[in-house]
């Protein structure tokens, strides 16, 4: 064992996932707040089981519906022990926004040696909050503006506009599920992106994303 | 030997696991210079997606030791007019290799015997000066917001306010400086850096011969999970080694 090791962190660099889950009343119709449930659980698993890598993936999860929690905060995923989200109420995006670029702006919570973070955004419907001044941060903040984001429009109501906004100025994407089984078919595309991400000789590096239409989720 | 004057100073770099599966060089350089009338320490980390970048690390060493011996001459140069030496003199040291292949960071104490004292910093790394009275300083960095392995550097920036740099009066006896790539730094705890540069003069005497064996065997088994990158830190003490109680 090196002579060092009282001077440094020994814990490997983190790469940090955040998770905002629209759990708004809506969410509770045609199973879509149990697929999501569920497809959160096998991703962090997920994550918690990957061995491989230079990084360890630290996960969080925001929910929102008539405000917005930070239902996980941000931790080793092998130390998450995630309780099923369950939905109601409106739809406080904005401030589930605002909470993140928080997040994603202190070091304390995310040191430098941390890789840049994915933010992923979850939503079946329209803010019903104002999301002007939180989206505004992702496109200048000092590092909100660098994390790299995707996003989910689950069934026809969600406001696709709204989502493109938030990852404008990132090279992430918008995909689409019609129903609560392509839930979980996006969030294993999370799952695999970040994943490949840790292997990588840079995980800083985004692998190619496919096309929201390569992604079966139509 | 690593003792020279009024300084004495211990250093070393050594490959990361990556590099050490991949087969490929340390791409990180280090070097100190004692002259008649400068002290210089240079450590650079040759960004990994580039080429030459090893080339270009070490490099940029030889040109701030250059650079370092033209304004040290010059009563009253400027911090600017050293910068743009460093510049010059690395494009001149690359030779016909393409500047952008051979990025790197580059981290610099200067210290003129007429008092002139200056620490730059182009790209991550740490620079951290510790003075015989106990008050320390980092030279601040110029981009608060980045993340790990995102920097700038020599054959990226192109404007000089890239730079961090923070001059300096006449050091005492027992002021004493310690300086690494990004590959120490991001991992070192903050608030026992002092204590690090304390374990270091006990652990590396600069007067042993062993010293730098001792610390390349102990960077070689960094006790950080899972890193990879190269590793390089370099020591100095300008009059006595300054090991407080």
């Amino acid at each position: 064992m090196s002579d060092l090791r009282e001077f440094v962190r020994p814990d490997a660099r983190p790469l940090p996932v955040i998770v905002l889950a629209d759990v708004s009343g809506s969410m509770a119709a045609d199973g879509k707040i149990e697929s999501l449930n569920r497809s959160l659980d096998a991703m962090i698993r997920s994550f918690a089981a990957e061995a491989e890598g230079v990084a360890e993936i630290h996960v969080a999860v925001i929910g929102f519906a008539d405000r917005a929690e930070l239902v996980v905060p941000l931790q080793p995923a092998k130390s998450v022990a995630l309780k099923a989200l369950s939905a109601g109420g409106r739809t406080a995006m904005g401030a589930a926004l605002s909470i993140t670029a928080d997040l994603v702006e202190n070091q304390e919570v995310l040191p430098r040696r941390s890789y840049r973070p994915t933010i992923v955004l979850v939503s079946d419907g329209a803010p019903t909050d104002d999301v002007t001044g939180p989206i505004a941060r992702f496109q200048g903040g000092t590092r909100a503006s660098k994390a790299d984001r995707m996003a989910l429009a689950i069934g026809a109501d969600a406001d696709e506009m709204m989502l493109r906004k938030f990852v404008s100025a990132s090279d992430g994407q918008v995909y689409r599920a019609q129903d609560a089984a392509n839930i979980r078919s996006f969030f294993k595309f999370v799952t695999m992106s970040v994943s490949t991400r840790t292997r990588s000789v840079d995980p800083n590096l985004l692998p190619a994303l496919p096309s929201p239409g390569d992604l079966d989720l139509l | 030997m690593p003792v020279q004057g009024e300084w004495s100073w211990i250093g070393s770099s050594v490959r990361g696991p990556r590099h050490r599966v991949e087969g490929t060089a340390n791409q990180d350089a280090w070097r100190v210079c004692c002259r008649s009338r400068f002290f210089a320490a240079v450590v650079c980390d040759g960004l990994g997606s580039r080429t030459h970048s090893g080339f270009g690390a070490r490099a940029a060493c030889r040109a701030v030791v250059a650079a370092a011996e033209s304004w040290s001459r010059a009563h009253g140069a400027s911090t600017e007019a050293l910068l743009r030496l460093i510049h010059a003199q690395w494009t001149v040291e690359l030779g016909q290799r393409s500047r952008e292949e051979c990025a790197t960071t580059c981290l610099f104490a200067l210290f003129t015997t007429d008092g002139r004292g200056l620490l730059g910093q182009l790209g991550d790394g740490l620079v951290y000066l510790r003075s015989h009275t106990g008050g320390s300083m980092v030279v601040s960095r110029s981009a608060p917001g980045e993340f790990t392995n995102e920097t700038t550097g020599l054959g990226i920036a192109t404007n000089l306010s890239a730079w961090s740099t923070t001059e300096l009066s006449t050091l005492s006896p027992g002021d004493c400086l310690m300086m690494a790539t990004d590959g120490v730094s991001d991992d070192l705890i903050e608030d026992r850096r002092d204590a690090l540069l304390d374990h270091a003069a006990v652990r590396y005497p600069p007067k042993s011969g062993d010293s730098g064996r001792v610390l390349a065997r102990d960077l070689r088994k960094w006790p950080v999970i899972r890193h990879t990158d190269d590793k390089t830190i370099l020591f100095a003490w300008h009059g006595a080694t300054g090991v407080r109680s």
